[in-house]
Order: C-alpha cells, then sequence, then structure tokens
C-alpha cells in the first residue's frame, strides 16, 4: 500500500537518508530499528508526508504522497510522534481522541454518530474509557501515550506510524501499549510502523524489520530472517556485541552491557565503538 | 455553578449591553427618551453606536487573541504580536502628521492610515518568515517582535519630527479610545469583522488541531500551512479595522482568551463564542467606566483596561487552584 522508491531526504543541506527503498503491505508490521541519527524518524516523517522528498519519493497505492489530498491521507496514513517535544495543552481526553476523527468530519468538524462510535471503540482498545473526563495536562507518562495512540486509532487509518512509543515507559506500560497494538492490528489488521529502541519487541512483535545504517537500508525483510542472522547482524547495526539468549522458549537478543564484569567499559567496547564515539 | 456560566456569560453580556448605553455623564431613563429630543439624539448618535462598537471591537480583539495563541502556540501572543499596533500606529501617525483631514463613507483618512499600516506590519512580517521558508510559531513571533520594534522607532521619529499639537494628537491615539458619532465608524469596521470572523470561525476546529502540534496537524489532514495563512489574513483584516477605529486597545486580546481559558476547558469550538462574549462585555465596561468616572472628561479606555483587567486577571491566576474536571 505504501512504497518508498529510492528515497533521499536532506535536512539543512545534510543527506538523512540515500536510496531508501521499501514497500509496505496491507497488515504487515515493520519495526524500524538503527542507532540514533540513523534515519529512523527522518524516514518516517517521509512516510507521513512530513517531509519532502529530495530525489526518489514515497507513493500511496501509486500516487506520489505529496499529490494526495491531506484529508484523504489522513485517512489512510496516521502518525504518532516522539513522546519528547510534544506539547498537550488542557485538552479533555474525549475531546483529545475526538481530533483525531478530523479527515471523517465535514465543515466546522462536528461530530456525528460515526465519529463517537469510533471514538468509543479507541478508549476500549486502548484502555482509557476511564481517561474521558481527564484534562490531557493531569496525565501521567504511561496515560498520555495511551491516549495518542487513541487519537490515532480513532482515525481509522489503514497504516500507523509510530515513532518510538515505548519511550519513556515503565515495563508495565509497555506492557500495556504493546497489547494494544496487538489488539489493534487483530481487530483493523491496520499495517504499522514502528520506530524502536527495543530489539527484542522488534523481533517478537514485528513481521518485519527494517534496519537503517547512516540513513541507508542495512537489512529488510522478514523479521524470522533478521532472528537467524542475529547476533552479528544486529552488531553491525548498533556496532555493539549482542548475545543470543534462550528465555520462555524463545531467543532474545541482549547487548553486551548485561554481561557479567561488564562495569568496565573495555569488556564491551569494540573497535566499531570506539571508532564511532571518535 | 460550574455548568452555568456558559449562561451566565451571556446573561451578564446582555444585561451590560442593555445597561450600558443608558449610563453616561447623565444617567438617561427609558422614559427620558421618549419625550425629550436632545436625550434622544444623546442616546442614538452618540452612546449606542459607541457601546456597539466597544462590544465588537472588545470581542473581535479577543477572538483574535485566541487566534493568536493557537497559532503561535505562545500564551504571550496577541492580536499585536505581529507589529499590527505599531505597524497601524505608525500608518496613523504617518497621516496625522502629513495632516491629511477628511473622511470617506465615515472612514477617516486617520483610520485609513491606521489600517493600511496594520496590514503593511503583518505582510512584512509574513514575507520576512517565509525568507525562512517556515511559518513555525518562534520565527513568525521573533519577526514581529522585530518588525514592531521597527515601526515603533519610526513612529518616535515622526513625533520628534512633528508640532507640539500633531504630536499630542498622536499620543491621545495611541492610547486608544472608541469616540464615534452615529453608525457609519460602526458600519465601515463591520465588513471587515464579519469577513475575519467567519473565515475564523471555521477554522475553530483547526485551531485545536495546530495547537497540538503541527505534525501531528498535518497527519489528520488539516493543510497546515494554508489554514496559518487563511488565518493569519483574517486577524490582520480584524485587528486592522478594529484598531483603525478605536486605536491600539491592549490588554484585551492577551487576557480575556486567559481568563476564559481557566474557566472553560480548552476546545476551541466552544471557546470562541465564550471568548467573543466575554471581550466585548469587557470593554463595554471599561468604556462605560472610561467616560463617567471623571465625566465630563473621559479617560482613554486603554489605561482603564487594564487598570481592571490587571488585578482580576491576578485574582484569578493566584486564587486557589481548582482541579479542572
Amino acid at each position: 500500500m505504501l512504497t518508498i522508491d529510492r528515497l533521499q531526504a536532506v535536512i539543512d543541506g545534510k543527506v538523512i537518508l540515500a536510496d531508501v527503498s521499501l514497500t509496505v503491505g496491507a497488515g504487515e508490521r515493520w519495526a524500524v530499528i538503527g542507532k540514533n541519527g540513523a534515519g529512523k524518524s527522518t524516514l518516517v516523517k517521509c512516510m507521513a508526508g512530513l517531509l519532502p522528498a529530495a530525489a526518489g519519493g514515497v507513493f500511496l497505492e501509486g500516487a506520489p504522497l505529496a499529490a494526495v489530498r491531506p484529508k484523504q491521507r489522513a485517512r489512510r496514513i496516521a502518525y504518532v510522534p516522539q513522546a519528547a517535544g510534544r506539547s498537550v495543552p488542557g485538552f479533555m481526553v474525549a475531546d483529545y481522541v475526538m481530533m483525531g476523527r478530523f479527515a471523517h468530519q465535514g465543515l466546522m468538524a462536528m461530530p456525528g454518530p460515526r465519529d463517537r462510535d469510533s471514538v468509543r471503540e479507541a478508549l476500549a482498545l486502548t484502555d482509557t474509557e476511564t481517561l474521558g473526563n481527564r484534562a490531557m495536562d493531569t496525565l501521567s507518562g504511561g496515560e498520555l501515550q495511551r491516549v495518542f495512540l487513541a487519537a490515532a486509532v480513532a482515525q481509522q487509518s489503514t497504516l500507523l506510524l509510530l515513532d518510538e512509543p515505548l519511550s519513556f515507559l515503565d515495563p508495565l506500560h509497555q506492557a500495556i501499549i504493546l497489547n494494544a497494538l496487538d489488539r489493534i492490528h487483530r481487530r483493523h489488521g491496520t499495517a504499522m510502523v514502528t520506530v524502536t529502541h527495543d530489539v527484542n519487541a522488534a523481533l517478537t512483535r514485528a513481521s518485519h524489520v527494517l534496519a537503517l545504517v547512516a540513513g541507508r537500508v542495512f537489512f529488510a525483510g522478514p523479521a524470522a530472517e533478521l532472528l537467524r542472522r542475529s547476533p552479528a547482524i544486529l552488531q553491525e547495526v548498533y556496532s555493539l556485541p549482542f548475545d543470543a539468549v534462550a528465555a520462555a522458549g524463545r531467543t532474545l537478543m541482549m547487548p553486551a552491557f548485561y554481561r557479567p564484569g561488564a562495569g568496565t567499559a573495555a569488556a564491551t567496547a569494540t573497535p566499531a565503538m570506539t571508532e564511532a564515539a571518535t | 455553578m460550574k455548568r452555568f456560566r456558559g449562561l451566565l456569560l451571556l446573561l451578564a453580556a446582555a444585561t451590560v449591553l442593555l445597561v450600558a448605553p443608558f449610563a453616561g455623564m447623565e444617567f438617561l431613563t427609558p422614559a427620558r427618551l421618549l419625550h425629550d429630543d436632545l436625550a434622544r439624539t444623546i442616546f442614538l448618535d452618540l452612546r449606542l453606536p459607541r457601546v456597539l462598537t466597544a462590544f465588537l471591537a472588545g470581542g473581535g480583539l479577543a477572538l483574535c487573541g485566541l487566534v493568536f495563541q493557537a497559532l503561535f502556540r505562545n500564551a504571550l501572543a496577541d492580536p499585536f504580536t505581529l507589529g499590527i499596533a505599531s505597524g497601524s500606529s505608525f500608518g496613523a501617525a504617518a497621516v496625522i502628521l502629513l495632516g491629511l483631514g477628511g473622511s470617506l463613507l465615515g472612514v477617516s483618512a486617520v483610520a485609513a492610515g491606521a489600517f493600511a499600516g496594520a496590514a503593511l506590519s503583518t505582510l512584512l512580517v509574513c514575507g520576512l518568515a517565509s525568507l525562512r521558508r517556515t511559518t513555525s510559531g518562534d520565527t513568525l513571533l521573533l519577526a514581529g517582535i522585530a518588525v514592531s520594534f521597527l515601526f515603533s522607532s519610526l513612529l518616535m521619529f515622526l513625533q520628534y519630527l512633528s508640532s507640539l499639537r500633531d504630536s499630542f494628537h498622536i499620543v491621545r491615539w495611541l492610547m486608544g479610545g472608541i469616540e464615534v458619532f452615529r453608525f457609519a465608524p460602526l458600519l465601515a469596521m463591520l465588513p471587515w469583522l464579519a469577513a475575519g470572523g467567519a473565515v475564523i470561525a471555521l477554522h475553530l476546529p483547526h485551531l485545536d488541531q495546530l495547537l497540538a502540534g503541527e505534525d501531528l496537524a498535518h497527519s489528520r489532514g488539516v493543510p497546515v500551512r494554508r489554514t496559518k495563512n487563511l488565518l493569519l489574513a483574517a486577524t490582520t483584516v480584524t485587528v486592522g479595522a478594529i484598531v483603525a477605529t478605536c486605536g491600539p486597545i491592549g490588554f484585551v486580546g492577551l487576557m480575556t482568551p486567559h481568563v476564559c481559558k481557566l474557566l472553560w476547558p480548552m476546545n476551541h469550538r466552544r471557546l470562541a463564542p465564550r471568548v467573543f462574549l466575554a471581550g466585548g462585555l469587557f470593554l463595554v465596561l471599561c468604556d462605560t467606566a472610561a467616560r463617567t468616572l471623571v465625566a465630563p472628561a473621559e479617560i482613554p479606555v486603554g489605561v482603564i483596561t487594564a487598570l481592571l483587567g490587571g488585578p482580576f486577571f491576578l485574582w484569578l491566576l493566584f486564587r486557589r487552584p481548582t482541579p479542572r474536571q
């Protein structure tokens, strides 16, 4: 449904993405991994139509994304930005989630019965029914992330872009978000592209993984294949050794800083790592 | 009590609109209007147009303040942020200094100069901001402050050049005042207000979206750049027309939206009518005070707005916090 063709993205004269090609099919769950500054968020912004392509392009069902009318685009693609730097003035939660319905509403965005139904459903899918009458600026980080997700769910798009949905959350609230995403996927078959630093969440929840290194595609394919080629491939992506660990009937990838005796930098540092730091 | 705040505001606005035209240097009773020609003239030619102008000007300024605070996502943004006040003041001062008198269709040359100055300053600010290919709030705000300073210095220069009489005229204009005679100034202001108000009314949901973040607004289907330009144009003509008629009256546009946001949750579709009513109510009260407190003299209304509004706002801000639920 969304195709990226030899995309180049430039910000302030600096090439952030180069020659990125990718096809996200209906219902696929992609995880985007890579170091800080590898271009993950920029890629998601390009997919949301927030950043014009310097070369190549993004196509929604064959049409250049920039040529798709805003409301039409919004009915296909929803976006949840990073937690850092978003403002939440005193909206009521119910009003805020209703704001996700903008693309489905007419003049003056008067809510109709269908809007109210999808808001109710979005609140249920994200465990936020009890928050409806709260003001946004009274919510905790975990509650806030669920409300942001609820607003995107209410948008009823076929593709959901999530930029680090788990950051700043404790393990319980990470689990709540991950479960909500599973429920949304089961219920609506929504395709998802999730930027994440949690390699194991990527490997266990995603159907596909895209790994970016310095703005270029390093790996793009089924999550199972990445798992088969790990931990070697992860070491390349993060310039950091990983260990494969068997736990609860799965293989998980553990970064080297959990190794015993890893208190000293020398125990985990690789040549690539020191090179990257200098 | 909380549920009836909106109704209370409506009642207060209606009462003030009904009573204010009778108040003045001398309180006119309805009975006197029936058989006293002079009283009737004062009521119809002076007080009624003045109260209506004050109400529309206050409401318009407050509404534009609400728009600007969402547009720039800045609590300190107000109708004069883009240098509109200093631009229009410069325009008015230039006309006064050039000695252009006369009027056309009830619009004085000074008013026309003020309107042109307002439009010029907005164009300048948007032009400057577009050099950086952004309409980000901070860039616009900074450009507005810079343009504001530019016009302020030009204004000072004009005052330095002008005679004592012209200089006094300019200073008096800068203090703001709703001195209208008959309905012509109101009718000249009305089309601009109606046009600007209509554009703003149609984009109230967009303001919610912009306030939540421009990236999010974009992803939800708001044409961000077009919306911002439309709203900038709408606020410029609205504020320009008001300032041309009443001079730069401060405080109403900055504080009224904040007062309303302390009383009601953030939702521009619901806030806008309340902000408009509250702004109109407030300015009519201030103007009534301005023309009665030291009658037969008049206090410039701009002095009163800050004098009355400042303490009230501080009280609202620092009273014991009540959770808004």
